[in-house]
């Protein structure tokens, strides 16, 4: 009776063994292939499962074959058997209930629910004529987060009505396909989204950075997505402007970049070539951006800008202060004229010098005042962060008409304490200016930024007094910078009301402001009281079992 | 009450029950005889349901304990040999746990009667790790009994407690004979005869002899064996006790002998030896007669 | 369910009756209790209240505390000899293992009530999330009762509580930290198999964060009634070993 309770293995036990193996490999591998497919896990554990079976087959041959003529077997292997239907019942269960994915959202702020927004904007996905891929980069240590990420990605794919898919990648096991990704996968960037072409290519990918707003940055991201392709910016390059594909300090690269993973397509062209083919500029252009130009504009091209213009066309200007005869928006240059007539802005003969600003010189001025009423102040001077302010140096002052053909308007202006300097050659050669009102110097409010509007033919202008702002070297110091061109073209094009992305309002609960007295009062009563108390019943009632 | 046929139980390859059958009527006290490992608690414990049979029919109060295992438990009383408590309940909470788990009508009542009867009233709200050993003994038995079981089976109830108690326990035992069937284990003779009417005797899982006590006591020389050990010459004494008409056989052992003989006259005759023959009495106690030589008589 | 009924009576009031029960359940709400503080003490004036604080810190003690709290349920009436009377009681196996479990499970939803004082307090005098808050409550209810579980069914396997209370600890650090596993194979399809099958996956995935998830529901009642059936099982299987 006694070896019943020895650590012996008898033919029984190892045949039990088996079943016991064989059965929740059989589970096992069925879960994973639903889960995942056929996989070498699948097979590896369907193996584990026939060597289990094979074992109990061959350890007790008597019961196998009893189990398969349904003749009765002993309680130990109906117990395991038992058990492993159960099992077997549960998994089953557990992943049909997986695949229905029943969520209940139980934040106050409905963190887990699409909002409106969201949900238009996947109306918009099931509209779109290409299906979208998310495609997110995890490892097997960073599971735990792509679980969590996984709940977002849900509710996304869900309403999609299955025009969305979610693709988890581990970098780890796909180096080759994780290398196209690389830049932003170091800079902590691992969700992506992109259009499915019909051969099953990934195309407009942008990167979608997560940083725990999930659902409103997936949807901004998404709409970023589906503008994509839809806008096409020029870069005039036939005015000695700025280059937008240089990466040097006085390129403009970096906003070329940014605009290209915002999904805008961004392409070259000349007035002077077009003027001389007599073409005119293409019909998908949503924007011309003229980025300081180092000359005049020919008559021709003001012709071929202003076909464009009378058609609808935006043009975003930044018109510097050069010391050169051959002045861009010379005061009385012809497109300098063309835009009074048509738009009511044009350039002054002014460089402002604004003793209120902080910069490196009076010279170099800050957004003193910025108006919100359109759409291209609203993210520049935000309160408490100086690096939403825009910085020019050496800017021109903007005239505008206060009584003008089309609506327009003033974005930034400088402090009332800055003077309009007309002696250029002093500033430029010797870096003198001074205040001399009997050289037509003016003290003065000067616009530098400014906008007009043609509501009959839709057509958008934005001047700006200044170029350096644009460059590599001065476009993200301050932020501002980049953010005034960026809204700009924003506006021109239209983009920003396709992908712009009603912040949700979250019910972030309040926080907490509790008096010291309060906390400790607190802190008695849940730290000692009540384990105190506990203690105490815990003394009572050995106290009492004691005495007996 | 009790009506086993043909049962047999193993334990894997091992055969603990082999083969025996045996009944008992209402009102009856069976005595289950037997050393250890011959299968007695295996066969009580296929009786009260603990375990199933592995072969063979037992019937309990009518109930096949296959078929019908919970009628069984409900209509049996079980005293396993070790009493199985609660050390941290009172004594009350413990027998009202059993009486409501075998769903006894008027729990409270019972248990009220139950410790009446077996004097543990007074002790109703100690709590049973402050309860002596005998104590705990007739908590046991009062949990076996609290249900009122038809039959109630109670394994080797007298081991490990004082004589005083063993007296008890043998008194409260015969006592159920009115309103219950016992089965009743025990691997002493003596206690068997007192007590039970009929007895099972089992060895290596069989059986090996079975009746009324009285059959028993003649196929098993029944006589009082007495162990003397009186001062003098051995070979004398040897002498003396044989011409004793009362002693059928003497045997010399450790320092002393063994004398056997009429139950009633025997004690009498050998005080009235010592006194006739002026001889010192060191010590004269009565033998338990070992099982195991009943069964090299039986056997052989 | 009578049966169940009393055992679970007597049971609750074993836990409710000793002295070692009060003392686990002192330091139960001292380390809650400096949690909660600790968390006041950071939030005040800086962020909100944490809303699955409580229950996410249970979700790691769980692995030391359900061991401890389940040891003695079946081991303790098999070295006193009372699981024999017990089997010979006309009730039935399963009714003696869920009722063990549920005073178990009870008594820990007594603890667990506690800290709801914390919520209390956290309601007087700031705005927590409470929804939130109650959904991870009931996420670490679940999550304990599959702890509880795995703690009776190990119970249930051996006389000596201190052997079923390690072993039921080496399978809830399994069950906790099985991803890590796989982790070390850096494998992310078995890392996600085993992800699925943890303790941990099916609470700070979905409780912790606010959601409530059907399949964590399946997956704590699925452990919970496998735990009990093999428990079953194997109190059953003292009859024919």
């Amino acid at each position: 009776m006694n070896d019943r309770n020895t650590l012996q293995l008898t033919r029984g036990q190892i045949g039990q063994v088996g079943i016991l193996l064989g059965s929740l490999g059989l589970i096992f591998a069925a879960s994973s292939f639903l889960m995942n497919g056929f996989s070498t896990l699948t097979i590896v554990v369907l193996l584990v499962s026939v060597i289990g079976f094979g074992l109990w087959a061959v350890f007790l041959p008597d019961e196998f074959r009893a189990v398969l003529t349904g003749r009765q077997m002993r309680h130990s292997t109906a117990a395991i058997l038992s058990t492993a239907i159960l099992i077997g019942i549960v998994v089953a269960m557990y992943i049909i209930v997986q695949r229905a994915n029943i969520v209940g959202d139980m934040t106050i702020d409905e963190r887990f629910t699409l909002s409106a927004p969201s949900m238009e904007l996947m109306d918009a996905v099931q509209r779109n004529s290409r299906d979208i891929q998310i495609t997110a980069f995890y490892n097997a240590q960073e599971i735990e987060y792509r679980e969590v990420d996984d709940q977002y990605f849900q509710l996304f794919e869900e309403a999609s009505n299955g025009r969305l898919h979610v693709v988890y990648v581990d970098p780890d096991e796909q180096p080759a396909l994780a290398a196209a990704y690389a830049n932003a996968l170091e800079n902590g960037i691992y969700t992506f989204a992109s259009f499915i072409e019909d051969d099953g290519t990934l195309s407009n990918t942008v990167p979608v950075p997560i940083t725990g707003y999930h659902e409103q940055e997936i949807s901004q991201r998404l709409a970023v997505l589906l503008a994509a392709g839809q806008f096409t910016v020029y870069f005039e390059t036939g005015l000695d402007t700025l280059d937008p594909i240089a990466n040097q300090q006085q390129g403009m690269s970096v906003l070329n970049n940014i605009m290209r993973q915002n999904g805008l397509i961004t392409n070259a062209i000349s007035l002077a070539e077009l003027a001389a083919s007599n073409s005119n500029i293409p019909t998908d252009a949503s924007a011309l951006i003229i980025a300081q130009p180092r000359r005049q504009m020919t008559a021709g091209e003001v012709a071929v800008l202003d076909e464009y213009l009378q058609r609808g066309g935006s043009v975003f200007i930044a018109a510097d202060a050069l010391l050169t005869d051959d002045l861009f928006m010379a005061t009385d240059s012809v497109f300098n004229t063309y835009m009074w007539d048509h738009y009511g802005l044009r350039m002054s003969d002014m460089i402002v010098v604004d003793p209120a600003s902080s910069g490196e010189s009076q010279l170099s001025i800050l957004s003193a005042q910025v108006f919100t009423n359109n759409d291209i102040g609203q993210n520049i001077n935000i309160e408490n962060q100086p690096d939403t302010a825009v910085q020019f140096h050496i800017a021109r002052a903007i005239e505008v008409n206060d009584t003008p053909p089309v609506p327009n308007g003033r974005v930034i202006m400088s402090s009332p304490q800055s003077w309009g300097e007309r002696d250029w050659n002093s500033l430029f050669q010797q870096n003198q200016f001074t205040f001399d009102s009997s050289q037509g110097d003016v003290r003065d409010q000067f616009t530098t930024v400014a906008w007009a509007y043609n509501e009959d033919t839709t057509s958008k202008v934005v001047l700006v007094g200044d170029g350096d702002f644009l460059t590599n070297g001065r476009v993200q110091s301050p932020q501002g910078n980049a953010t005034l061109f960026l809204d700009s073209i924003g506006w021109m094009t239209g983009f920003t009301e396709k992908v712009e992305f009603e912040p949700r309002s979250y019910n972030a609960t309040p926080l907490v402001f509790v008096g010291g007295q309060m906390l400790d009062t607190i802190a008695f009563f849940t730290i000692v009281v009540m384990p105190g108390s506990l203690l105490l019943i815990a003394l009572a009632i050995w106290l009492r079992r004691s005495r007996q | 009450m009790i009506e086993v046929k043909n049962l047999v139980k193993k334990y894997g390859n091992f055969t603990a029950v082999d083969n025996i059958s045996f009944q008992a009527q209402p009102g009856e006290i069976v005595g289950l005889l037997g050393p250890n490992g011959a299968g007695k608690t295996t066969t009580m414990r296929v009786l009260t349901g603990y375990m199933p049979v592995t072969s063979g029919s037992v019937k309990v109060a009518g109930y096949d304990v296959t078929d019908d295992s919970l009628e069984v438990r409900q209509r049996v009383g079980y005293m396993p040999e070790q009493v199985p408590l609660y050390p941290d309940m009172t004594v009350e909470a413990y027998v009202l746990y059993w009486a409501r788990l075998r769903r006894t009508k008027n729990p409270k009542q019972a248990v009220k009667a139950v410790l009446e009867q077996f004097q543990l009233l007074d002790r109703r709200k100690k709590l049973v790790r402050s309860l002596s050993k005998g104590l705990r003994q007739r908590l046991g038995l009062a949990q076996a009994l609290v249900h009122n079981p038809p039959v109630i089976i109670l394994d080797e109830p007298t081991i490990g407690i004082d004589p005083k108690q063993v007296v008890e326990v043998r008194d409260i035992v015969r006592s159920l004979r009115d309103n219950h069937t016992v089965l009743f284990s025990s691997h002493i003779l003596s206690e068997v005869e007192q007590i039970c009417d009929r007895v099972v005797i089992i060895n290596n899982g069989k059986i090996v002899a079975e009746g009324t006590t009285d059959i028993l006591g003649e196929q098993t020389h029944s006589d009082l064996a007495l162990y003397v050990h009186i001062e003098g010459d051995k070979e004398q004494i040897q002498g003396l006790l044989q011409q004793i008409p009362a002693v059928s056989d003497v045997q010399a052992h450790e320092s002393g002998f063994i004398i056997r003989g009429n139950n009633d006259e025997l004690r009498h005759a050998v005080m009235q030896l010592i006194a006739e023959q002026r001889l010192e009495l060191l010590e004269m106690r009565p033998i338990d007669r070992r099982l195991e030589d009943i069964f090299i008589k039986l056997v052989d | 369910m009578q049966a169940t009924w009393l055992v679970f009576r007597r049971e609750i009031g074993q836990y409710l009756g000793s002295p070692l029960a009060y003392l686990m359940g002192a330091a139960f709400l001292l380390l809650t209790g400096i949690t909660f503080n600790n968390d006041l003490t950071l939030s005040i004036g800086n962020k909100p209240l944490e809303p699955a604080l409580i229950p996410s810190l249970l979700a790691s003690i769980m692995i030391l505390f359900a061991p401890l709290l389940t040891m003695r349920l079946l081991a303790e009436e098999q070295r006193e000899g009372t699981l024999e009377l017990l089997l010979t009681a006309p009730i039935s196996d399963s009714s003696i293992v869920i009722g063990k479990f549920l005073s178990a499970w009870a008594y820990f939803s007594i603890l667990l009530a506690l800290t709801l004082i914390y919520q209390v307090i956290a309601v007087s005098i700031a705005f927590p999330d409470i929804s939130h808050v109650l959904g991870s409550y009931l996420g670490i209810w679940l999550y304990a009762g599959a702890t509880l579980a795995i703690g009776t069914l190990f119970s249930a396997t051996t006389e000596n509580q201190i052997l079923a209370a390690f072993l039921s600890m080496i399978t809830l650090i399994v069950l906790y930290f099985g991803d890590a596993i796989s982790q070390i194979v850096s494998n992310t399809q078995l890392a996600d198999v085993m992800f699925n099958l943890t303790l941990r996956g099916h609470f700070m995935a979905s409780f912790a964060i606010g959601i409530l998830r059907a399949e964590d529901l399946v997956y704590y009642a699925g452990i919970i009634v496998i735990a009990l059936f093999i428990a079953i099982q194997i109190v059953s299987s003292r009859r024919w070993r």
